[in-house]
């Protein structure tokens, strides 16, 4: 089942060594309308996986370097006066793109980030009143390095709360590095990389994770955690009401990737760190990070029988 | 989650510790030495300000200023044992207990340990207002638990203490069947020391001026209760003291023994009454004329009063009968005699003289007494409280020049005619009158009541209470007095009119009585409630003495039913699962004790992989049950009937 879907993990596997959790995710982020923000240290991958899922999925790539002094029509375009015309014209910015990878995002001012993470929420660009459709579909996948390293601007909440996820790629493991250094994956594998899939095909398979089962059962379960991140006295707050649409409509993509036409709690259950993660904030209590908080959260909340 | 690993410095907790600690040391701090209460005071606002600041003391300097506090409390008291030393050591423990609080666990054992000091507050007072305050102070210690168990802390703080009340309302029923069947121990559980600065009362001596000063006082002396007829107010003659021994200034009481055989005097029994009596810090008790079978606890004496072996420094309620005793078989003895006419020589040389002239005209002791109180009656004689201060010769100064004195004078002047002209007399004190509580059906003796007057013995007829203080003319009665005067025994009919008892007239009045009848109340029967009271009323139940350790195995399956209970109402919401629920759970519960690792947070998928990995004959017998449960649950909304069917057959096939 789900014949399109296999040889394009298939693929990105090839590329991205030894990371198919990672992969999956972020192929479940596609199928479900959201977008990735992939937290690593600077050559980990992050934009090989971007540029290979474009490739993969046949769609059309920009990517946009986020530095210090960007500025906001660097990212969704402006109005240039045409001599010729002796007129303004829009010139579309890199936005104007169905998969844009923002790199560093987290270098650039939060003046510069806002614009591109209004483009993400609202599907559109205004220019000087004038509103500009996003191409379908619009896909962004966001990379930040580490907040604590020099020269950052974290994200405020508010603006996390509009990727999907938010995944580590992390150190491949020792022998496949091993591989990756004797220069038979990577980035090398790139050009080798086919198209897939056309543009309908992905719009066809998004509509169908939409309509995936969801029963009462299992939402009573994403309740019971979404409750749970809020009664905890291990975060700041709980989850909002629009991370538990997140988290069911990634839990249908992933039951989706897995074959399947209903999810289980076993969807909720693998998609829930990366989907509540940057959503959640630890008080700092104790030493163990968001993430191992939110792993003993899922841990201590039965499943509903 | 859990609670107990959360930070105490999370909201609020902190303060509210403070807070609880605060109100349970406040009746304390009235009563320890002011250098403790200010210590704990400074220790409660310094843990704020390091609350605040976030900052903890040094353990080395909390265990130099605990070794100090130690000290002080052993250089004020001499001891560390006792209720003073014992209170004040461990209201600065408990305070420094709150500087050193960093975990749940020193919180929760502040909070647990705040239940028993509060009761210490009961050591110095055990009056209403400090009921109710200990009922706050209950509720404020729960609202600390509550709190501190809550994962917001003290958020919400509404609900907490909704939360907390409602606890102690449940609590209720728990501590009313416990107050009552709980066995009692026949001696306090705490026996107090004594305060010998509390507590006023008549003493024993007498000199001019030492009653007069108790009409001041309005504190209670003592409440009795009646049982049965009542005698009139007129009557109500409550013995104390005899004063036998005078120096020509004072009476004192001269020594006797009690009396440990039976009374071999004929005598009728008169009223019953029941006296719950205020500490006074000494050893003598009040009891209706004429007093025989000493109470528990105390002693007749020879000359008909009551003694206690212990000072009466906690309020004591003993049960006795008046009768009326017939002296008349059993002359006086010599040595009685020589007691009863001793008179100091060499002072009040006049008045003797006087009475011994005086005695030749009268020679019946009956005329001569009847001479001597019309005597009273006709001359100016005054009844004061303000009377000119006699500096030697007190009879002399009274009988001849001042003429104006309260009833000590009076039953002084008189014993000491009566002994100068041979009649053997006595001054006995005690308390005269009583005021009537409609609202509590008792009557109320104050201090204010205390009285003296004499006994003459009269051969063939024994002793007769004789009230010098009735034969005063109504109209050199002073104003004040007058309502006093007015309700004694005239033994003379013509002095002594009986006004009853008139109905408490002002709101005032009315509510002092009422607040009177709740305060005898809640001493005789809350905190009086003893042994005996728990012996009677269980005997009225059918439980006899030596059937008491059934009480104990009563409580016992009191506590195992209500756990039965509870038991049966868990087990009922159990049986109100879903039968998907239902039959799921005992599918994780087979699968378990067959060794398979699963628990209530994996999904059912996983179960099913675990399943496979762990005993391929395992999950031949579960996967199917597993798939269908998957079905049931997730791949449709509404619960087929056949499908459930097959489940709970697959389920039972495991």
């Amino acid at each position: 089942m789900n014949s399109p879907i296999l040889p394009v993990l298939e693929q990105l596997n090839k590329v991205v060594l030894g990371k198919p959790f990672q992969v999956k995710l972020a192929v479940v982020c596609l199928l479900a309308k959201g977008h990735l923000l992939i937290e690593d240290l600077p050559g980990m991958g992050k934009t090989t996986l971007g540029q290979a899922m474009a490739k993969v999925f046949g769609l059309d790539f920009q990517r946009i370097q986020f530095t210090s002094d960007i500025l906001p029509a660097d990212i969704v375009g402006a109005n240039i006066f045409d001599r010729e015309k002796s007129a303004f014209e829009f010139h579309p910015g890199p936005v104007f793109s169905q998969l844009v990878l923002a790199d560093e995002i987290n270098r650039a001012t939060p003046k510069a980030q806002s614009a591109l993470l209004e483009a993400m929420e609202e599907q559109q660009v205004t220019v000087e009143g004038k509103t500009y459709e996003l191409p379908h579909p619009f896909f962004v996948i966001a990379t930040q390095n580490p907040t604590h390293q020099i020269g950052t601007y974290p994200l405020p909440e508010s603006q996390l709360d509009r990727f999907l996820f938010k995944i580590n790629l992390g150190y491949p493991d020792p022998a496949l590095e091993k591989v990756l250094l004797k220069g038979e994956s990577g980035r090398t594998k790139m050009p080798s990389l086919e198209s897939l899939l056309d543009l309908e095909t992905l719009e066809g398979l998004q509509k169908s994770v939409s309509d995936l089962t969801v029963t009462e059962h299992l939402l009573q379960y994403v309740m019971d955690l979404i409750l749970a991140t809020r009664q905890s006295p291990d975060f700041a707050h709980g989850l909002s009401p629009r991370a538990g649409l997140a988290i069911v409509s990634a839990a249908k993509a992933w039951a989706f990737v897995d074959g399947r036409d209903y999810v289980l709690p076993e969807d909720i259950q693998q998609v829930f760190v990366s989907a509540a993660r940057h959503r959640l904030q630890s008080v700092k209590t104790s030493s163990a990070s968001t993430i191992e908080l939110i792993e003993a959260l899922v841990k201590d909340v039965p499943v509903p029988a | 989650m859990n609670v107990k690993e959360l930070p105490i410095t999370r909201s609020g907790v902190i303060p509210l510790l403070i807070i609880v600690q605060a109100i349970v040391l406040l009746p304390l701090w009235f009563f320890i030495p002011s250098w403790i209460s200010a210590t704990t005071i400074a220790i409660l606002l310094g843990k704020y300000y390091m609350y605040r600041q976030g900052v903890h003391a040094p353990r080395w300097i909390l265990l130099v200023v605990v070794l100090l506090c130690v000290g002080g409390v052993f250089l004020q008291f001499k001891t560390l044992n006792g209720r003073d030393a014992g209170i004040g050591l461990i209201s600065l423990m408990y305070a420094f207990k709150l500087l050193e609080a960093r975990s749940y666990r020193d919180a929760s054992l502040i909070l647990f340990i705040s239940f028993f000091i509060v009761v210490t507050a009961f050591f110095y007072s055990e009056a209403i207002w400090m009921g109710v305050y200990l009922l706050i102070a209950v509720l404020a210690i729960l609202l600390g638990l509550v709190a501190l168990n809550s994962p917001q802390g003290a958020q919400g703080i509404g609900s907490l203490g909704k939360l907390s009340g409602v606890t102690l309302l449940q609590a209720i029923p728990i501590m009313v069947l416990l107050f009552f069947f709980f066995p009692r121990s026949s001696t306090p559980l705490w026996s107090m020391p004594t305060d010998t600065q509390a507590g006023s009362g008549i003493d024993d001596t007498m000199s001019p001026g030492s009653i007069g000063a108790l009409h001041t006082f309005d504190d209670i002396a003592f409440r009795v209760d009646f049982d049965g007829e009542v005698p009139a107010r007129s009557e109500m003659y409550w013995r104390g003291l005899v004063l036998s021994e005078f120096d020509g200034f004072t009476w004192f009481k001269d020594q006797h023994s009690p009396i440990r055989q039976e009374l071999d005097l004929p005598m009728t029994q008169t009223y019953q009454y029941r006296i719950q009596m205020e500490p006074n810090n000494r050893n003598w008790i009040f009891g209706l004329e004429d007093l025989a079978e000493a109470p528990d606890g105390a002693y007749l004496f020879s000359d008909f009063t009551w003694n206690r072996r212990r000072q009466t420094t906690q309020r004591f309620i003993y049960s006795a009968t008046a009768y009326d005793i017939d002296f008349s078989q059993k002359p006086l003895s010599e040595l009685q005699l020589d007691r009863y006419l001793q008179l100091p020589t060499g002072s009040n040389e006049d008045t003797r003289e006087w009475a011994q002239e005086q005695r030749q005209n009268h020679p019946s002791n009956e005329a001569f007494i009847r001479w001597i109180l019309s005597y009273i009656h006709q001359n100016e004689f005054y009844y004061t409280l303000s009377p000119p201060v006699i500096e030697i010769d007190s009879v002399d100064g009274f009988w001849f020049d001042s003429q104006q004195g309260y009833c000590e004078h009076y039953a002084g002047a008189f014993v000491y005619i009566m002994r100068a002209a041979g009649i053997p007399a006595r001054v006995v004190t005690g308390y005269q009158g009583a005021e009537y509580n409609p609202y509590g059906d008792y009557y109320i003796v104050r201090q204010s009541d205390a009285h003296a007057w004499t006994e003459v013995w009269l051969d063939g007829e024994g002793w007769r209470r004789i009230d010098p203080t009735a034969a005063i003319h109504p109209s050199r009665v002073e104003e004040d007095l007058r309502g006093d005067a007015s309700s004694r025994d005239g033994w003379m009919e013509e002095f002594g009119a009986d006004v009853g008892f008139e109905a408490p007239e002002g709101l005032l009045q009315n509510l002092a009585l009422r607040w009177d009848a709740i305060q005898s109340f809640w001493s005789e029967t809350v905190m009086g409630y003893s042994q005996d009271m728990q012996f009677g009323w269980l005997r009225k139940l059918g439980i006899e003495r030596h059937q008491y350790r059934y009480l104990g195995y009563g409580l016992l399956a009191t506590i195992i039913l209500a756990g039965l209970i509870f038991g049966y109402f868990v087990l009922r919401s159990a049986q109100r699962l879903e039968p998907v629920t239902k039959h799921y759970l005992l599918l994780l519960k087979k699968l378990e004790k067959l060794g398979i690792p699963c628990d209530r947070t994996m999904g059912p998928k996983d179960v099913l992989q675990v399943t496979r990995a762990t005993s391929q004959k395992t999950y031949a017998k579960a996967a199917p049950a597993l798939k269908t449960y998957i079905a049931l649950r997730y791949q449709q909304e509404a619960i087929d009937s056949t499908m459930l069917k097959r489940f709970k057959q697959q389920v039972s096939r495991v």
